[in-house]
């Protein structure tokens, strides 16, 4: 299905959109060490990731369930740092053929400042930024710096999130709305709610900018049942499980790429 | 960006995940018309006489005061109800929550005089209650645990971090994530997302409204210092604020701990630095690259690495002075006030009695001074009693 949204005019677009569903992957950086994430960075895409979402680690991350909490806990006991995360985007940049967006909580790029944080993004190659907790109207003026530098502000849009503020949210930012499926932290979950569907449908259809449904989603199965409704989907906790018992994710990206077919 | 209502100058805001908007606007739309209506002040001012023991007593503390040489009057936040001044904010709250038509109430706790506090509200509302405790906690104040138990509350260990009352505030707010309009999370300081600072203050502000009563009638008029401790703030704002325009001069007495560095303190003003945490931004204790800290206070109740935005306002803008005090000073008050007085404060007040020492000497011979003795003592017996020992080596 070719995009049809209408973007705010200078709005930030990611061209996966006007060609396929997409599927963004979230991986924690430096969990559980560097060089797997280097390569987890390096290797998603050929596994059919179309945008890369990285975790930046923080001591007190409110929106997160215990799989990405103790890799959070695990990175910051090894000296993870915004900065080497930074370093290692800019480092394989040039082998990563797709957007990279980094979350990361407010109170990090607060401490950097939000001007030398743009910067230094911008520098390493990042494309887009999700803040979890800088909802809107808190986040507006940052989006525009981020925005203004070329870096994609990414809203988040929640269950509870009407119609009208929909509407304003995604007029506000860029890339895609982050439609958290669920009332809840991240985590792998058996069951969609009740209801996905429709309220998909009706978020999409007052959203903007392309919609991706992030949270509780881990099997093909969930892809499969919400795929007709949305631009893609948001696979996070089911990743890091696999990466915090040192196994590799490629078999389940490559699995939930091939059930958007 | 334009200033918005929920900001003390540059301090506040509401720093939260999406799916908390519609409650927080739900919330502060049901604060605002309970602040404005003539029944919901009724029933509060009602269960604050007769349930809580309202008006608390301002008692000139005469040994204390010529130990120091100054006039120091106490205000008794101890003898209420539960035994602090935390049944204030818990019984307003909760009154809140059932206009609301919730039925499940959350709250976290450090110290437990919050959670003893919301265990009690609840039972009285006959509301399901779950408290949020880390684990550290529960070991150091056992007795409230039992206490919350007894009234039917079911308490939550958490074992993250440094299982202290940050993260219990911070797996409160996950809870509430999860079920935003069937829960009503009564938070116990002035900390957290606009409306919270707003509302603990407004429930709080009786214990300076009554002190302001009290002082006129005994003194005749208004005194020259008021002194509380900060941990998240709630005694001290309330305190302080009813007094705003006038001139008396305010002291916020933060946990010094240990001393020396910032993780060996939970004083956030004094060593801290703005950033934002559990949903506002105020000042901190955090790394250079802005991890939250673990802090140190021999007081559960002021062991938390920030302070409500409306005390980093207070400070920014001078209008109140903020210092801290260490474990071994508190622990002396703790013993002072006992013996002088035959009342045994918190280690949380101590911290406030503790810092008399430093503040009279430095006043005018005739300065009168009011501390918030924010709680009562009881349940740090054991913790003084182990510690006395071992800072007496």
């Amino acid at each position: 299905m070719k995009n049809k949204k209408r973007f705010a005019s200078n709005s930030i677009r990611f061209s996966v959109f006007d060609r396929e569903k997409a599927l963004n992957i979230f991986f924690v950086a430096g969990a559980p060490d560097m060089d797997t994430s280097a390569e987890v960075l390096r290797k998603l895409p050929s596994c059919g990731c179309d945008i890369i979402e990285i975790g930046v680690p923080y001591s007190d991350p409110l929106a997160d369930g215990p799989v990405i909490r103790d890799a959070y806990t695990k990175a910051l006991k090894k000296g993870v740092t915004l900065q080497k995360v930074l370093a290692m985007v800019k480092r394989e940049r040039a082998n990563v053929p797709v957007p990279i967006a980094l979350m990361i909580y407010s109170n990090l790029i607060l401490r950097r400042g939000a001007d030398n944080f743009i910067k230094d993004a911008v520098k390493s190659g990042v494309n887009a930024l999700i803040v979890p907790d800088m909802m809107y109207p808190y986040s507006k003026d940052f989006a525009e710096d981020a925005r203004a530098a070329g870096l994609a502000f990414i809203p988040l849009a929640a269950p509870a999130t009407d119609r009208e503020r929909i509407k304003e949210i995604s007029a506000s930012g860029d890339g895609f709305l982050y439609y958290v499926n669920v009332e809840g932290i991240t985590g792998v979950r058996d069951k969609l709610p009740a209801g996905i569907a429709s309220r998909l449908k009706d978020v999409s259809s007052a959203s903007s900018l392309p919609v991706m449904s992030g949270f509780g989603i881990s099997r093909p199965e969930h892809v499969k049942a919400i795929k007709k409704y949305v631009d893609g989907v948001i696979v996070g906790s089911a990743v890091q499980k696999e990466l915090n018992a040192g196994r590799k994710p490629w078999a389940l990206v490559k699995e939930l790429k091939c059930s958007f077919s | 960006m334009k200033k918005l209502k929920s900001y003390y100058g540059s301090f506040g805001g509401q720093f939260v995940p999406e799916t908390l908007y519609k409650p927080l606007k739900e919330l502060e739309r049901a604060f605002g018309d309970a602040a404005k209506s003539a029944a919901f002040k009724k029933d509060l001012s009602r269960l604050l006489a007769d349930y809580a023991g309202r008006p608390t007593p301002l008692y000139y503390a005469e040994r204390l005061s010529s130990f120091h040489g100054r006039r120091i009057y106490l205000k008794r936040e101890d003898l209420n109800h539960t035994g602090s001044h935390k049944i204030n904010n818990a019984l307003g709250q909760i009154l809140l929550a059932r206009r609301m038509g919730k039925k499940r109430i959350i709250a976290e706790t450090g110290a437990g005089q919050h959670g003893v506090a919301v265990a009690t509200a609840a039972a009285l509302f006959g509301m399901k209650c779950v408290v949020y405790m880390g684990t550290v906690d529960m070991e150091r104040q056992a007795v409230n645990v039992a206490r919350m138990k007894l009234l039917g509350t079911e308490v939550v260990p958490v074992v993250n971090g440094d299982a202290t009352l940050k993260e219990a505030v911070s797996e409160a707010i996950r809870d509430w994530i999860s079920d935003p309009s069937g829960t009503y999370y009564i938070i116990g300081s002035c900390v957290g997302p606009h409306p919270y600072p707003l509302m603990v203050r407004f429930f709080q502000s009786v214990i300076g409204d009554e002190t302001k009563r009290q002082i006129r009638q005994k003194e005749n008029r208004l005194p020259d210092y008021l002194v509380a401790c900060v941990g998240g703030g709630s005694n001290s704002i309330g305190f302080f604020h009813p007094f705003y325009k006038s001139s008396v001069k305010f002291i916020g007495v933060e946990a010094g701990g240990m001393g020396g560095s910032p993780e060996n303190t939970a004083a956030s003003i004094c060593y801290g630095s703005p950033g934002v945490l559990h949903g506002a931004y105020s000042y901190l204790l955090q790394s250079r690259e802005g991890q939250i800290l673990e802090t140190h206070s021999v007081a559960a109740g002021l062991d938390y690495p920030s302070v409500g935005p409306e005390h980093s306002f207070y400070h920014q803008s001078g209008r109140a002075e903020y210092v801290s005090v260490s474990d071994r000073d508190a622990l002396k008050a703790f013993e002072r006030l006992s013996t002088l007085e035959g009342i045994i404060p918190a280690l949380e007040s101590s911290h406030a009695l503790a810092y008399l020492s430093r503040l009279a000497p430095k006043t005018k011979k005739n300065a009168l001074i009011c501390v918030c003795l924010s709680g009562r003592g009881d349940k740090d017996m054991a913790i003084e009693g182990s510690l006395a020992r071992g800072l007496k080596k």
